[in-house]
Formats: C-alpha cells, sequence, structure tokens
C-alpha cells in the first residue's frame, strides 16, 4: 500500500468500495498511528508522501580501559555499540571520559558503521584531547550528523586509538544514535 | 478513543454511521493533526497504534564567572544558590539530554563534576519529589583544569545522553554538582530535555 493523493468529492457521484479502499482504508494505514510499534519512537519522512517509524538507541560502557594502537580498535569491552533501522541519515552523539599518560599527546574516540554499511572510524568524526597534563581526564560528548548510510539496520560501535604513541585510557563511554 | 485497524470496504455494503464514525472519525482523531496543540512539539510513539505530542524543554542560568553564590566546595552531588537549571516535562518512554556548563576550580587538578537527577510528584504527595535518577558520576560532565587558583582555568563543554523512565509521567531533570578538591564555579549552565 502507499499514500493516494485524496480524492475530491463531487456531488451526485456514487463512491465505489474500491475508491473507499484506496482514500481512506489505505490512506489511514499510512498514517503515524497505524505505523507506531515501539514505545519511544518518533516519526520521519522517508520520501515523498511515506513516513517510518524510528527507534533512538543508548549505550555505555563504564569500564576504564586503554590504548597504545595509533589506528583505531576495540577495547578490552568492545563498544558500546547501538544497532537501529536507519534511514540515509543518523545523529550520532559520542561521550567518554579521556586521558593519556603522556602531556600534550593526543587520544581520541570515535565510531564505526556496520550492517547495512560499512563506515570505518575517521579521526574527522571524534572526541579529542590534546594538550592537557599527563593522566588529566576531560570528560566531553560531541554530535555528529551521518548522511551517506543505506537504509536498513545498521550498527554503530565506538572505537579508540592514540595519535602518536603512549597509551590513551577511556572510561564512561557511551554512544546514542537518534536515526533519520 | 483509540485506534481501529481500517475496515476493508466491500461493494454493495451499506456503510452506517458507526462504521464511518469509528474507522473515519475515530482514528482521523488519533493523528497528528487532531493531536497537534501548539508548535514547537514533536510526535512520539507510546504503544502499538499510538502517538503524542511530546514538549521539548529547557532552562539556563547565565550567572559570572566570580560569583560565589555558585561554588561549591562538596564532596558530594549538591544544589547551588540558584537551585539547577531545571526542566520539567511529560516523558512517556525516555528522553535526550544535553548540557553544557563553563566552569573553574580554585585548586589544580581537582574535578568539577556536573550532574543531573530526575524526578518525579511522590505517590500520593504531590508537595514533594521521589528521586527517579540520582546525579551520578556515570552521567557527567567532567573538567580537570590544570591550573587553580585566582588563573584557574576557564573550560565550557557539553554532555548529551538518552535516559529511560520507568513509567509514563511528568519528571524533572535538574542539574546537581560536586568536587573533588578545591571549591568549583559553575557558570552559564544550560540544560535541555526532548522527550520521547
Amino acid at each position: 500500500m502507499a499514500w493516494t493523493s485524496p480524492i475530491t468529492f463531487a456531488a451526485g457521484e456514487v463512491l465505489t468500495a474500491a475508491q473507499l479502499n484506496t482514500y481512506l482504508r489505505d490512506n489511514l494505514n499510512e498514517t503515524a498511528p497505524a505505523k507506531a510499534t515501539t514505545p519511544g519512537g518518533i516519526f520521519v519522512t522517508t520520501g515523498a508522501n511515506t513516513i517510518a517509524e524510528r527507534v533512538p538507541v543508548a549505550s555505555q560502557v563504564t569500564t576504564s580501559q586503554q590504548t597504545s594502537s595509533t589506528s583505531f580498535v576495540d577495547l578490552t569491552t568492545v563498544g558500546p555499540a547501538v544497532t537501529t533501522v536507519c534511514g540515509s541519515t543518523a545523529l550520532v552523539m559520542l561521550y567518554a571520559g579521556i586521558s593519556h599518560n603522556t602531556a600534550n599527546f593526543q587520544a581520541e574516540a570515535g565510531y564505526a558503521v556496520s550492517g547495512a554499511t560499512t563506515i570505518a572510524a575517521s579521526n574527522l568524526k571524534t572526541l579529542q584531547i590534546d594538550g592537557l597534563a599527563a593522566n588529566d581526564q576531560l570528560r566531553m560528548s560531541a554530535i555528529f550528523y551521518e548522511t551517506t548510510l543505506t537504509p536498513g539496520s545498521n550498527t554503530f560501535t565506538m572505537k579508540y586509538r592514540v595519535a602518536s604513541g603512549g597509551t590513551g585510557t577511556f572510561e564512561n563511554r557511551q554512544i546514542v544514535v537518534i536515526p533519520l | 478513543m483509540a485506534w481501529t485497524v481500517p475496515i476493508t470496504f466491500v461493494p454493495e455494503t451499506i456503510l452506517t454511521a458507526a462504521q464511518l464514525n469509528l474507522h473515519i472519525r475515530n482514528n482521523l482523531n488519533e493523528m497528528a493533526p487532531a493531536k497537534a496543540s501548539e508548535r514547537g512539539n514533536i510526535f512520539v510513539t507510546t504503544g502499538r497504534n499510538q502517538i503524542r505530542q511530546q514538549t521539548p524543554v529547557f532552562d539556563f542560568y547565565e550567572g559570572t564567572f566570580d560569583a560565589n553564590s555558585e561554588k561549591t566546595s562538596s564532596g558530594e552531588y549538591t544544589d547551588l544558590k540558584y537551585v539547577g537549571p531545571s526542566a520539567t516535562t511529560f516523558v512517556t518512554h525516555g528522553a535526550l539530554i544535553s548540557m553544557s556548563v563553563r566552569s573553574n576550580n580554585s585548586s589544580a587538578n581537582a574535578f568539577n563534576i556536573v550532574s543531573f537527577e530526575v524526578s518525579k510528584p511522590a505517590e500520593g504527595d504531590e508537595l514533594n519529589e521521589e528521586i527517579v535518577h540520582e546525579a551520578t558520576d556515570e552521567r557527567s560532565l567532567v573538567f580537570e583544569p590544570a591550573l587553580g587558583g585566582t588563573d584557574s582555568q576557564d573550560l565550557a563543554t557539553g554532555y548529551t545522553t538518552l535516559i529511560g523512565v520507568p513509567e509514563p509521567g511528568t519528571y524533572t531533570f535538574r542539574q546537581k554538582f560536586r568536587v573533588t578538591a578545591g571549591t568549583g564555579m559553575f557558570y552559564r549552565r544550560w540544560l535541555s530535555v526532548i522527550p520521547f
């Protein structure tokens, strides 16, 4: 079924069952109440005259863990990670407490996408510390607008690295995704 | 009224007023335009075939960087002289919380920590509140200025999270503050809540 632009009723015309099914039944079935299934869901447009329910998701790993990798990797506890059905875009929010064991060295937390879409973690979309004293921590968050998703079920997983050596520490790691 | 799966119309069947009221009037009244009451709201799912208008809210306290009233030396989460910022709205399932604060501390390498508490009217006693989520370091902004004293670094940053509620209802979200040492100052405090 799809939305059909509602008919303009004319005086003296007899409405048929087929017309009522097309303009009333089928159109009602394209509205938000007909599509609502999951509490906390939101509605987004997916094209001309089409809407879909999307469900915001979040996950957190509180454990403090470390890496000395200069490529984006998982920590001992992988993630956090969330899976949700998206269109071609989503809002991705990252949060973490980050420190480095060497003064003025960089440590970064980003995310990768898998499932319907494959996107590697990139230093263009990260939380980052730099210029801090050794082992000083900054806890921060940032929001990224992801626009190159393949519609469908996508998994977003946080990834971590240091820029040029030493050891970065990451704790209270959280990811929130609002699929659009 | 509730949503009813629309009837499939059959040729030569006489439609009754009851059917039209059930399948057309009542269903139209369950849709967003029928429920929309004021601008700036969003629509969310509240259950199968159910949607609801929800109201995003926010609060802001500016203060100044040297206002003694907005300082604390407490190691436990506490209020400042201006309690909050805080915001109250109806939440069905969860809410997107966003905070931003500017902060400094009198002691080098002390932590300034900002979290939020979620409460609702106590059952049978609406003058008092029941805490649903305590302020916690696991959901917080953390500042660790390397300098302290009168030249203390001034840092501004933000935090966003998605938090669930145990049941649909009206909830209040309120910022809370603590330090690990020294005296922390907190100003330009933002709090916004998007309820789902």
